[in-house]
């Protein structure tokens, strides 16, 4: 009865899945499909830290400029290289059709972070924490 | 082009410039993107502007209350709602219990109901490997597996597995 129970939910739960890659085996998956995959579940947005894949919970986030405009594969290989010689911390969001990427950096100071912002042509920063937003 | 602010017409129909629009909407882009809160021009007067404001599921699991959320909008749209009072409509996010579902959630549930590995691999299919990388915490766990985690341990905990059961979120 309860294989049955199961075996039914199962079928349910992949009917309400974004994309098949969700149900794939995580343990066997590269860095950027991984990637793909905490995409597909927060299409809204998310921070990460390189390479343990964890949420960025708190501090400042500054985008770096040379990753604007990166979306789709090209622009997630674009933006995980960058971000791994530098920041360590990768992030997304979905924007209608597209999946935009950015390599980011993350400071606990917010003047620092607020310099960072301006060399790299940001028009604000954001603390990840307190959902504040600082133009700059 | 799809508005990040939903019917942002509205606030374009009172004369804001092409520059204060980009600047909101960029302003509603970041707040999307990292804490995914959105806005909703719900009505446009003469003398107010009533905005709603919702924030989602978002993995910082930093989440506003009312009053932040209040504060988050008129920040946003004070300065540009020239003599109009701005009205906020909060909905704050409402964390579903599935959301819970973790390594730690998992392995306490199996020890509590006496589960073994062997008995979750029978009972859906998965394989141990599978099953073994979620439950020791390396790899993430999809939505869609938290969630089948919490109904199957639902239906371990209850005799019945019905619409509207109750749950205890803790074993």
């Amino acid at each position: 009865m309860i294989t049955f129970i199961i075996f039914e939910l199962s079928k349910f739960f992949e009917t309400q899945a974004v994309g098949s890659a969700i149900e794939m085996p995580l343990y066997n998956m590269g860095l950027i499909d991984q990637l793909q995959v905490i995409a597909q579940e927060n299409p809204s947005g998310f921070t990460v830290s390189l390479p343990n894949l964890q949420f960025i919970t708190r501090g400042w986030v500054v985008a770096k400029k040379e990753t604007q405009n990166s979306f789709g594969l090209e622009g997630l290989n674009r933006a995980l290289e960058v971000a791994l010689k530098t920041s360590k911390t990768i992030g997304g969001w979905q924007d209608e059709e597209l999946f935009y990427w950015d390599a980011v950096m993350v400071f606990n100071n917010e003047d620092e972070a607020t310099q960072a912002g301006i060399e790299n042509e940001q028009l604000a920063i954001y603390n990840i924490e307190t959902n504040y937003l600082k133009w700059l | 082009m799809q508005n990040k602010i939903a019917n942002l017409a509205l606030l374009e129909a009172i004369g804001l410039s092409q520059e204060e629009i980009n600047k909101l909407e960029y302003g509603a882009a970041m707040h999307r993107r990292y804490s995914n809160i959105s806005f909703k021009i719900k009505e446009v007067t003469d003398k107010q502007i009533i905005i709603q404001v919702i924030q989602g599921r978002t993995p910082s699991k930093n989440y506003a209350d009312k009053q932040r959320l209040i504060e988050t909008v008129h920040a946003l749209f004070d300065k540009h709602a020239g003599n109009r009072k701005v009205i906020v409509q909060p909905k704050v996010y409402e964390e579903t219990p599935v959301n819970e579902v973790d390594a730690s959630w998992i392995n306490d549930h199996m020890l509590t109901l006496g589960t073994k590995l062997k008995d979750i691999e029978a009972d859906t299919g998965l394989n141990k490997t599978q099953l073994s990388a979620l439950i020791n915490g390396n790899k993430p766990i999809s939505q869609v597996t938290k969630a089948m985690f919490f109904y199957y341990f639902a239906f371990k905990n209850n005799s019945n597995l019905t619409p509207g059961i109750t749950v205890s979120r803790k074993p």
